[in-house]
């Protein structure tokens, strides 16, 4: 079936210029964005290539895979990457003369923060490591790479003659010193950007996510805007649901049958709740808890698995927290997933190493090897590791990659985390929300208690969790909490209303209350 | 982007040389001179496939492995930020190029290593020559790979490999064929290989096979098939370039020149898809061999107007090659004590873009010498040519070469060839120009002189009469008798740098060393005439007369007089 805004997505393919697209979640953002890097790599056959600057690694690799050889020379990776490789390490000191003319590391260790710029500026000089703010608002890396682009002429002279178009996944993320450093690549350097992000599924405010700098784009003169609207991953029931809560996408919400695929339960005791999911749920098909707690997460699982239904606990890897975040922490990664993650071999490594070809998959087979057999001494274990990080070139920072390692050793050994090394082997499964960005699945329970919306931010992640499902969504609150959660909808469905969208509350949800809160709901009226 | 400058050290047989260059450059020389290890250090330099086996012992300069190859080339990449080849060079060296620099460097060293019997190449790039750094490199792969296609034209250039190679380049893609002509070819082929394995001797070829496996090992199941296995991903193979005649025609493209021609068209295709992309390099070895004279001079043509050649190094021996040039860095290689190279920009000057033709031809000939004696016109080296008939008859074999400016200015031909480190005599005629309006004569023959090497001009001849200077042609000689006579110092300067000026003019000195030949001739032809005036009615008809005609004792008198010293410095000069 083709997708309803069809027209709009031959349209993002074919247009020259500056594009900002605002995608809501499950509308494909990312395969639009690899069908027009194929296109555009197809259309260049000159030296000229591009870049596609991602948050995470993991997206990044995502487009890498989904790429191919229609790569070729383009740059796919983080921004933080982005910048350090092409602006910070190469021009930095055609801004702040010879002594930066060396290897400058990243590295973005709570250890190595600073104030002010200028201290930031002495610190590489010192440690050649890259640093952040202690402000976590504010962005170091991003501040200087903007200041070498407008003083080096070689540096802008360079990024014009390399790139065609630069592409920007989830821009809604960005804080606002790589918005005024994206802005200036477009409006001064002239470099044709290509922008994708959803407003609503911000869910970094906290670290300084800037979502003004993405919906200014809307009304930017040089920017040609689209919306992609069509969730190809949710029935239309969610897709509305999804919908009502956001007033961006509101105008969206489409007449369709109600057939229970959203239900919101009220209970008094955890008891009733657990009786109703069994009643509820689907095991033949996959099913997420999401929470906003490690620790809730866990506490729910545990519930479930003694009615007997199989819940795994999704716990964060220690290894994915932000302040580990250096240029090797990627090795410690690997290994845990080579140690933990199912299927993952030698060859599945290889692809993680960013210039893999100046390496033998038999040596990295050898070392892989002697590392998970010594799994268990924590001695031989960091011999082993540090011999890889060593032939992987990553030797100096003996402190750091030590340290890298003892929370490794900790992760490959503590059995809680297989799970999270294997979430897509578990049907049914707990984990928090941030961890299931991306991800999708046929049935999602959220808790009201977590959504209080008059906290910032909350909204979004709000709407994260309630796109993720591409069935059934069950809310389930408890008594007074679920109340709450009942007016933000009836509030959602007025402002929909609002707009001429004719729609009422049978139509989005079903409102079940257990026998006991229906007691105490008597009792109170007695 | 512009190409500035070369620097060789201890390579083969250069032990230093540092040459300025322009985007095109020709490389000649006498054979051996190492021409082909001229084009063999920038191979080493920009092109992958040659430098990856590293260098051996032979290519350290006296096989010296002590001492350490260097090659260094500067090139220019401030001249214009849109060019795109400036581009290329901005993306491929990112920050390996300060602000503000005009001029980069790439550059090759390599170090003997005994151990491994070779010297392993090592890159650099900078914009100081004395502080580069190394061009990161993933084994043998140096980020410069990316941006320098080295295109090497050997001479021996085959069509057929030059072909298949393309063909099998364009036929590979999926994209080549569409659908429709895919299904054709493949019912075709299906049944040509179905008709084949019919064929009664391939029937016949099956059932001796089976008999003969037999008589080794009696196996009842035992079948052999033969079977046609042409197929659409090697018909390439057996495609043939064929040139079509007038009747269009079939004729296979059998001489040497029309393959030879086919071939670099056919490389300049494969090129041209190439040159988006990458800096393509044109190295080219004696384009002319085989080809006949119109060949080479369209070929002059292509390879001095086709952008595609915009970066170009040719070694060549031919004057015809090298006929339409324009803009080109001529680098001569000659043996000192060491081979070394002279180098000289060449521009056809703007007041001889309508005379290209004419003045390229005969300094196109003339570079190739070691010693050239520029005279002014054809009369001049009739005569010369037949004393050194009998003085010095190989002189062109031993480098000798006269060249006859025939009303180009003899400055043109003299910068270039001394430039060039070769040997320019000058002999001309002692012309004196009037002013207009005024009693006065320009010394235009001695301060042409003057100019060639920098010395000041000679101020105008005063109190000319100017109803003698119309009337009397005997008034024009004796004034220039009375120039020549007045000036011995500047004569004799103009002597030490090989600058013969004349006293009057070729025919005028003649009369003073061989008058009575001269008016016999005259005399013989039933002139009243007297030698000079003869000479002078019909220049060339006349002087081939008196040079058919000369006796050796009349050669011998010219050869030894100090009118024509010139000659006899030729010979010298030839023959040391």
């Amino acid at each position: 079936m083709l997708p309803v805004d069809k027209e709009i997505r031959d349209e993002i393919l074919n247009t020259s210029g500056n594009i900002v697209i605002s995608a809501s979640a499950g509308t494909g953002k990312t395969h639009t964005t690899i069908q027009r890097i194929i296109k555009d790599t197809g259309d260049n056959n000159n030296y000229q290539t591009f870049a596609a600057v991602t948050f995470t690694r993991k997206a990044a690799k995502e487009i890498l895979n989904r790429l191919g050889p229609d790569k070729g020379e383009g740059f796919v990776g983080t921004n933080d990457n982005f910048i350090w490789l092409e602006i910070i390490q190469p021009f930095m000191y055609d801004v702040y003369g010879c002594d930066f003319k060396r290897e400058i590391k990243p590295d973005f260790n709570d250890e190595n923060r600073i104030r002010t710029y200028d201290e930031g500026l002495e610190k590489i000089r010192e440690s050649q490591l890259m640093c952040k703010y202690f402000n976590v608002k504010k962005n170091f890396a991003f501040q200087l790479a903007l200041k070498i682009v407008k003083n080096s002429h070689s540096s802008r002279r360079y990024l014009k003659a390399k790139y065609y178009r630069i592409y920007i996944d989830e821009y809604q993320d960005s804080d606002v010193d790589m918005h005024n450093f994206f802005m200036y690549l477009s409006d001064e350097l002239e470099i044709p950007l290509f922008i994708v992000g959803d407003s609503k599924q911000s869910i970094y405010g906290w670290r300084g996510a800037y979502s003004s700098g993405f919906t200014g784009l809307f009304t930017k003169p040089t920017f040609k805007k689209f919306e992609l609207w069509n969730n190809f991953r949710s029935n239309k029931v969610i897709q509305n649901y999804s919908n009502i809560f956001m007033e961006s996408v509101r105008k969206h919400c489409q007449q369709t049958e109600f057939n229970n695929e959203i239900i919101a339960f009220k209970y008094i005791d955890d008891t009733e709740v657990i009786k109703y999911i069994m009643e509820w749920i689907d095991v033949s098909k996959k099913c997420a808890f999401l929470n906003f707690s490690n620790s809730n997460s866990e506490f729910w699982s545990e519930q479930l698995k003694s009615v007997g239904i199989p819940f795994v606990f999704i716990p964060g890897s220690p290894l994915d927290y932000s302040n580990l975040e250096s240029e090797h922490i990627w090795i410690a990664r690997a290994i845990a997933n080579y140690s933990l993650q199912y299927r993952y071999s030698e060859y599945d490594f290889m692809d993680e190493i960013p210039m893999p070809e100046a390496f033998r998959i038999s040596d990295i087979k050898t070392i892989l090897k002697g590392i998970k057999e010594s799994q268990y001494e924590i001695n031989l274990y960091n011999e082993n590791c540090i011999k890889l990080y060593e032939y992987l070139g990553y030797s100096d920072d003996l402190e750091k990659i030590k340290n890298e390692i003892s929370i490794l050793f900790n992760v490959v050994n503590d059995e809680k985390y297989i799970p999270t090394y294997n979430q897509d082997r578990h049907k049914l499964t707990s984990g928090t929300i941030h961890s299931s960005k991306g991800l999708e699945f046929e049935q999602v329970i959220i808790n009201a208690q977590d959504y209080d919306m008059s906290r910032d931010g909350i909204n979004y992640l709000h709407y994260v969790a309630i796109s993720r499902p591409e069935e059934r969504l069950l809310i389930i609150g408890q008594d007074g909490l679920m109340e709450r959660y009942k007016s933000y909808i009836e509030n959602a469905l007025v402002e929909t209303q609002k707009i001429g969208i004719k729609i009422s509350i049978e139509q989005v949800v079903k409102i079940i209350e257990s026998d006991k809160s229906i007691l105490v709901g008597e009792s109170v009226t007695v | 982007m512009l190409l500035k400058q070369l620097i060789i050290e201890n390579f083969r047989n250069f032990e230093n040389m540092d040459i300025d260059l322009t985007n095109r450059n020709i490389i000649f020389g006498l054979n051996d001179i190492g021409k082909s290890n001229f084009l063999s250090a920038i191979r080493f330099l920009l092109d992958r496939n040659f430098r990856r086996n590293g260098l051996t012992d032979s290519d350290f300069y006296d096989k010296d492995t002590n001492r350490e190859i260097v090659i260094s080339l500067k090139i220019d990449i401030a001249d214009d930020e849109e060019n795109d080849d400036n581009k290329k060079i901005y993306t491929m060296m990112s920050g390996a190029i300060p602000s503000g620099a005009e001029e980069i460097y790439i550059q090759l060293k390599a170090i003997y290593d005994a151990e491994a019997l070779m010297g392993q190449p090592n890159l650099f790039w900078g914009v100081d020559l004395e502080n580069l750094e190394a061009i990161p490199s993933n084994q043998s792969f140096f980020e410069l790979d990316k941006y320098f296609n080295v295109v090497y034209i050997d001479s021996s250039i085959k069509l057929e490999d030059t072909f298949k190679r393309y063909t099998k380049e364009i036929l590979k893609s999926e994209s080549s064929l569409n659908e429709i002509e895919r299904k054709v070819l493949k019912t075709h082929i299906s049944n040509l290989n179905k008709s084949v394995g019919k064929l009664s001797t391939i029937k016949a070829f099956e059932k001796e096979l089976k008999d003969e496996y037999k008589k080794f090992k009696d196996d009842k199941n035992f079948k052999v098939s033969i079977q046609s296995e042409i197929e659409l991903s090697n018909i390439h193979s057996k495609l043939t370039p064929y040139i079509l005649d007038e009747k269009n025609e079939n004729y296979p493209t059998s001489g040497d020149g029309r393959k030879k021609i086919l071939a670099y068209t056919l490389l300049t295709l494969e090129n041209r898809r190439l040159e988006e992309r990458k800096i393509n390099i044109f190295l080219v070895e004696e384009l002319e061999n085989h080809l006949h004279r119109s060949m080479q001079i369209a070929l002059s043509y292509q390879i001095f107007s086709d952008e595609i050649f915009k970066y170009l190094f040719m070694t060549t021996h031919s004057s015809l090659i090298v006929s339409q040039m324009d803009e080109v860095t001529l680098i001569k290689l000659f043996k000192e004590t060491t081979v070394n190279a002279k180098s000289f920009v060449y521009r056809v000057p703007e007041d001889y873009k309508t005379l290209k033709q004419k003045l390229n031809q005969n300094l196109a000939e003339a570079i190739y010498a070691d010693v050239v004696l520029l005279v002014e016109g054809p009369s001049e080296k009739i005569l010369f040519e037949r004393i050194l008939k009998e003085k010095c008859e190989r002189y062109e074999s031993f480098g000798g070469y006269i060249l006859e400016v025939d009303g180009i200015n003899f400055k043109e031909y003299y910068t270039v060839l001394t430039a060039l480190g070769i040997k320019v005599i000058v002999k001309t005629d002692n012309d004196l120009k009037k002013v207009k309006g005024k009693t006065e004569c320009n010394l235009l023959g001695v301060n042409r002189c003057q100019r060639l090497i920098g010395r000041r001009e000679i101020i105008n001849l005063k109190g000319i009469d100017l109803i003698r200077w119309e009337r009397d042609s005997h008034y024009i000689v004796e004034r220039k008798n009375y120039v020549f006579s007045k000036l011995p110092t500047t004569i004799k300067k103009l002597k030490e740098n090989n600058i013969y000026l004349s006293r009057v003019d070729l025919e005028n000195d003649l009369y003073e060393v061989i008058p009575g030949i001269m008016d016999k001739l005259a005399r013989d032809k039933n002139s009243t005439k007297n030698g000079i005036d003869y000479l002078q009615s019909a220049k060339l008809i006349n002087m081939i007369e008196l040079s058919t005609g000369i006796s050796k004792n009349g050669i011998d008198k010219i050869y030894k007089h100090k009118r024509f010293e010139c000659l006899k410095v030729l010979v010298d000069l030839c023959c040391r």
